[in-house]
């Protein structure tokens, strides 16, 4: 059985501006040890929405099992990168710019298990409905 | 592969069922009808000696199909060229063209070779008879889809019903929580027919217009 995989960042609201540093960290839930031949963490944006999508990595992690360095993922693994100046994240009613971190295990046996954490870089005007049509509302920074 | 998320009020892919991530080829698995599969149809392809057109309207799922279909070709041993056209290309690119220049040379005559043109019917007529005399040549097979009979021996013909359009909204709503009623895919269906791509579009849409009404009131007081 998989067991679950836990990713957080270490900002409770998950909001960031550019050039903030974003940290967070990883592990597995298991008492038992799960063989996992390597874990790659990036931190990335997409495109999503009506229209062609496009995304691009930010940061890239790779970690590899090895005989002289075993792998044990119960053992929190931190990671950490300072988020460039845009693309901003955006919530567009035809495209959205969606930020997360991506962590991919690859377990010795057994499917690929993926697990991601959203966050937002910026804090660009959203459109909302307002009446018959619409208004911007801006996010406030966090502090 | 499983899949866990931590979702918040971030923008995401999951706040629409219905965004390309969810609805492109390949992304959304090709409904058969009862009783077919992709082995019933590479059956049907090698009995026409692994030629044939799949034919459909905007948006039938003609692409969706080939997405299945090439791997299960390509898992069967053969060597797949696919390439797809987009509205007005009236000639194959300069690659694909390259490639069946050369025949002589035992690219195109290598055994197990096939050829898959999506968007047929934009080429030329021209265009067409070169392809096609290339792969006759060559012993090659050839699978291309069309909105409309071209010639070829016919692989599948695709005209999806308004059940099969409730069965993928209802998947595409499994996987990202979304709320659609029956009557507004029947709305919908009865609006572009058999256009399944211009329906998800529709209520991609609707969906991002009730999102956003539903955030309004928090707004309005802000």
């Amino acid at each position: 059985m998989t067991p679950s995989v836990r990713l957080s960042l270490d900002a409770p609201t998950a909001q960031y501006q550019s050039g903030d540093r974003l940290t967070g960290r990883y592990l597995i839930d298991s008492m038992q040890p799960w063989t996992v031949r390597a874990a790659e963490l990036s931190v990335l944006w997409y495109t999503a929405g009506a229209g062609e999508e496009d995304m691009a990595v930010h940061h890239f992690e790779r970690v590899v099992d090895d005989p002289a360095r075993p792998l044990d993922l119960r053992v929190p693994r931190r990671f950490a990168t300072v988020l460039p100046a845009s693309p901003l994240s955006y919530d567009g009613h035809i495209v959205k710019v969606c930020w997360c971190v991506r962590l991919r295990l690859f377990p010795q046996q057994g499917q690929e298990t993926v697990a991601e954490a959203a966050f937002r870089l910026g804090s660009v005007s959203v459109p909302v409905a307002h009446g018959q049509g619409l208004r911007l509302e801006t996010r406030e920074p966090h502090s | 592969m499983t899949y866990t998320t931590t979702i918040d009020s971030m923008p995401s892919r999951h706040d629409n069922p219905f965004a390309t991530c969810w609805t492109r080829p390949g992304a959304l698995p090709f409904h058969f009808a009862d009783g077919e599969s992709i082995e019933q149809l590479i059956t049907k392809l090698c009995g026409q000696r692994w030629w044939g057109e799949i034919t459909g309207t905007h948006g039938s799922g003609k692409s969706t199909l080939l997405a299945a279909l090439i791997p299960a070709l390509v898992a069967a041993g053969w060597r797949v060229q696919a390439v797809t056209l987009r509205k007005g290309q009236r000639r194959l690119p300069d690659e694909f063209q390259e490639q069946l220049r050369n025949r002589h040379s035992g690219y195109l005559g290598a055994s197990l070779r096939l050829f898959i043109v999506d968007g047929y019917e934009q080429l030329s007529r021209f265009a067409r008879w070169r392809l096609t005399r290339a792969c006759r040549r060559a012993g090659a097979g050839l699978v291309v889809t069309s909105h409309a009979p071209t010639g070829l021996p016919e692989l599948v013909r695709l005209a999806p019903d308004g059940r099969l359009v409730q069965q993928i909204v209802r998947e595409l709503c499994a996987q990202v929580s979304a709320s659609v009623a029956t009557a507004d895919i029947d709305a919908s269906h009865a609006c572009h027919g058999s256009n399944v791509r211009e329906i998800l579009f529709d209520l991609y849409e609707r969906h991002e217009r009730l999102r956003r009404a539903a955030r309004t009131p928090a707004c309005a007081g802000a």
